[in-house]
């Protein structure tokens, strides 16, 4: 048979495409394809990439709506994003405890609501660092009044929503528009004897609500100039967006909150004057107003603990983190400090174990060995093309660092001299460690800010905010890390720049969202990867 | 030896263990119980049948069809092996009518090949050239086809 097959077709020599096409329309089949079942074109789609699944989508509505199946994308998003850094993984611990949790991993998200194409849109702008940019004005000075300037303006941003605290506005909820859709004025403590300008911003937090609040979108904390805080809830859909929970007096006078976190039922605070406060929230008394829509879980601060520090003088971090399935909570304050005997600096941490029970359960502090010389030149970027000489001076870096952030368990410093270092940090119930630093190399100017979140994305942003790189940088064997940085490309029209940097550098999974100011006001810088 | 008759009344003796490459078969041969009885193949034509048999035929001591989970472990680059690639040198209809008996026979790793035989046929191509390729009408509106195409330009460079 197939030679008799072979001999039909050689029968007929002039087999062209397109007398077979014919022959095909004279048959009344139209394309093949046609009588092929939508899953066996799903088949076929199946063996594309994305670029050749976005052409398809464009051959015709069948081909549009298969090529569109979320399926589809659900496969490709594991076989380009999750497999290769599983099976880095599965090297690197060859246990089978591993394999067991990405088979769970792979079953749980098997959910339908999931668009699989916008994830894996989403997943390969970020690794492509391709985004479009938006400018928010969040203020611009009027002139000549400069006694309308506001220098104390603090921005958040959390989903499409941007929050902002100043003196002169209060507080500030934004749509992703640049509207204000809610104004709150500060709270204004009534102590006018020590002539403080009570109600001035210095710090906010935004986080999810983890108390017993129901429909509310997130937390607002606020931290001021005089050492006391602020609790709202923020509720988009509510008439009253924003709603205040909670005031707290100041403890120490003229010592602005530099920042505050929490995970309820614990409060930390740094402040300027590097006292870290931690406060309790008291369990809500359920015997009382429960039909009241107040604040049951915002009822009176205790303070756990206060802690100082005379010597620190480089950037701080204060962060919080619940330990799953226990009632354990971890305050932990990252720092950067100068190592004595040279002139390098190095980092530590101290973190403080919390028991919703009994408070302050443990205290213990690690610090990051001081790399050694020969460590040194491990950088493959400079080892080749410098003199080892110049290296060794590079690699010093006798300023401070630049900024620090903490996501346990990323800790990583920007520098100026175009560098980040990476460290890792072990907690364990018995140990606490830091392991040795790998500088991280990609940027061509001085890093002005770093941002760390879990699973280990980064966002490092340079002094003139022109150069914004993001990392993702994972463990893998023998304590390297995997350091992939690409750096933002800004799709469609660019926002000139001619201001300087703010301070405030922060992402989510959809977007980047940069501080910059000057003279003529405050604005925000909303990098968009979807 | 297993009877096989196609959908055009024709007979094809073969192996056992050949006819078993379909899952279909060989659970019709389980069902049976007797596998000196004709098995009819309504949905195949016979040149179709030889086809596949043929493919049997070559694959009969590849290592048994995995459970069903082996999706993951399956390769999914569109590397054929040599043997496969000449098979699948059929014009168009063949290679269509190969998937569907495949489909049908339940012969997953035919199936497979099949697939990604079309899919390089894909792979690279525009719009307009795969429409060529596979004789295929074009229905969008222009307004519709504006609109898809900047839905899906963030995956263009390759």
């Amino acid at each position: 048979m197939p030679k008799r097959r072979s001999e039909a077709l050689s029968q007929n020599p002039n087999c062209s495409k397109r007398l077979r096409r014919r022959d095909i329309t004279r048959r009344g089949n139209g394309s093949f394809l046609d009588r092929c079942s939508d899953e066996a074109i799903l088949l076929i789609l199946s063996h594309l990439s994305a670029s050749d699944l976005t052409v398809c989508s464009r051959v015709c509505r069948k081909f549009n709506s298969i090529a569109n199946d979320s399926s589809v994308w659900r496969n490709l998003f594991y076989r380009t994003f999750i497999e290769p850094r599983e099976s880095r993984n599965i090297n690197r611990l060859r246990s089978n405890h591993h394999q067991a949790s990405s088979w769970f991993l792979r079953h749980t998200l098997h959910e339908p609501r999931i668009d699989w194409k916008s994830s894996y849109k989403l997943r390969y702008n970020w690794h492509k660092g391709r985004c479009s940019v938006d400018a928010i004005d969040m203020w611009k000075s009027e002139s000549t009044d400069s006694d309308m300037l506001v220098n104390d303006l603090v921005v958040r941003f959390r989903g499409r929503n941007l929050i902002t605290a100043d003196s002169k506005h209060g507080l500030r909820a934004w749509d992703a528009e640049g509207f204000v859709i809610a104004t709150k004025k500060l709270p204004q403590y009534s102590d006018s004897e020590l002539n403080i300008r009570y109600g001035d911003p210095s710090a906010l937090y935004l986080c999810s609500l983890s108390g017993a609040i129901q429909s509310v979108n997130f937390t607002v904390l606020v931290g001021f100039k005089n050492g006391g805080f602020a609790i709202y809830t923020v509720n988009i859909s509510a008439p009253d967006i924003l709603t205040l929970r909670y005031t707290h007096p100041p403890y120490a006078q003229d010592d602005p909150i530099a920042s505050v976190v929490y995970e309820y039922p614990f409060l930390a605070t740094l402040s300027k004057e590097k006292v870290v406060e931690i406060f309790k929230f008291e369990a809500p008394d359920h015997s009382d107003d429960k039909n009241s829509t107040g604040s049951p879980c915002f009822t009176t601060a205790s303070l756990v603990t206060s802690l100082k520090s005379q010597s620190i003088s480089g950037p701080i971090s204060l962060s919080m983190r619940k330990i799953a399935n226990s009632d354990k909570i971890y305050a932990t304050i990252a720092y950067s400090h100068p190592i004595i005997t040279s002139s390098e600096w190095t980092v530590a941490i101290q973190e403080l174990e919390l028991d919703s029970r009994q408070g302050l359960t443990r205290l213990r502090a690690a610090s990051a060995p001081p790399r050694s010389p020969s460590s040194l030149f491990t950088s493959r970027l400079w080892a080749s093309s410098t003199d080892s000489r110049d290296v060794y001076l590079q690699l010093l870096s006798p300023k401070s660092p630049t900024s620090l952030a903490y996501t346990h368990p990323f800790l990583l410093t920007s520098h100026a001299d175009n560098s980040l270092v990476s460290y890792l940090v072990e907690s364990t119930s018995t140990k606490l460690y830091i392991k040795s630093g790998e500088r991280l190399w990609g940027h061509t100017r001085s890093v002005a800010n770093v941002q760390v979140k879990a699973r280990g994305k980064a966002v490092s942003v340079s002094t003139d905010g022109e150069e914004i790189r993001v990392w993702d940088l994972e463990p893998l064997s023998a304590g390297r890390l995997n350091q992939d940085s690409v750096q933002l490309q800004i799709v469609g029209q660019d926002c000139k720049k001619s201001r300087t940097l703010g301070k405030y550098l922060d992402f989510d999974d959809e977007r980047v969202v940069v501080e910059e100011e000057s003279q003529a006001g405050k604005r925000v810088m909303l990098y968009d990867f979807t | 030896m297993v009877k096989l008759i196609s959908s055009d009344g024709e007979t094809f003796s073969v192996e056992k263990d050949v006819a078993e490459r379909s899952i279909l078969i060989k659970n019709m041969i389980e069902d049976v119980g007797d596998s000196s009885t004709e098995i009819p193949i309504p949905n195949v034509t016979a040149n179709v049948l030889k086809k596949v048999l043929e493919w049997c035929e070559h694959h009969k001591s590849d290592p048994a069809p995995v459970s069903e989970d082996d999706n993951d472990s399956r390769k999914k680059s569109t590397d054929i092996d040599e043997w496969d690639q000449k098979f699948m040198q059929v014009d168009q209809e063949m290679l269509f009518e190969i998937i569907l008996a495949a489909n049908y026979l339940d012969i997953k790793a035919l199936l497979e090949v099949g697939c990604k035989t079309v899919a390089n046929m894909i792979k690279g191509k525009s719009p307009e050239e795969i429409r060529r390729q596979f004789n295929i009408q074009m229905d969008f509106t222009p307004e519709e086809e504006a609109q898809i195409r900047r839905e899906n330009e963030w995956a263009e460079d390759r």
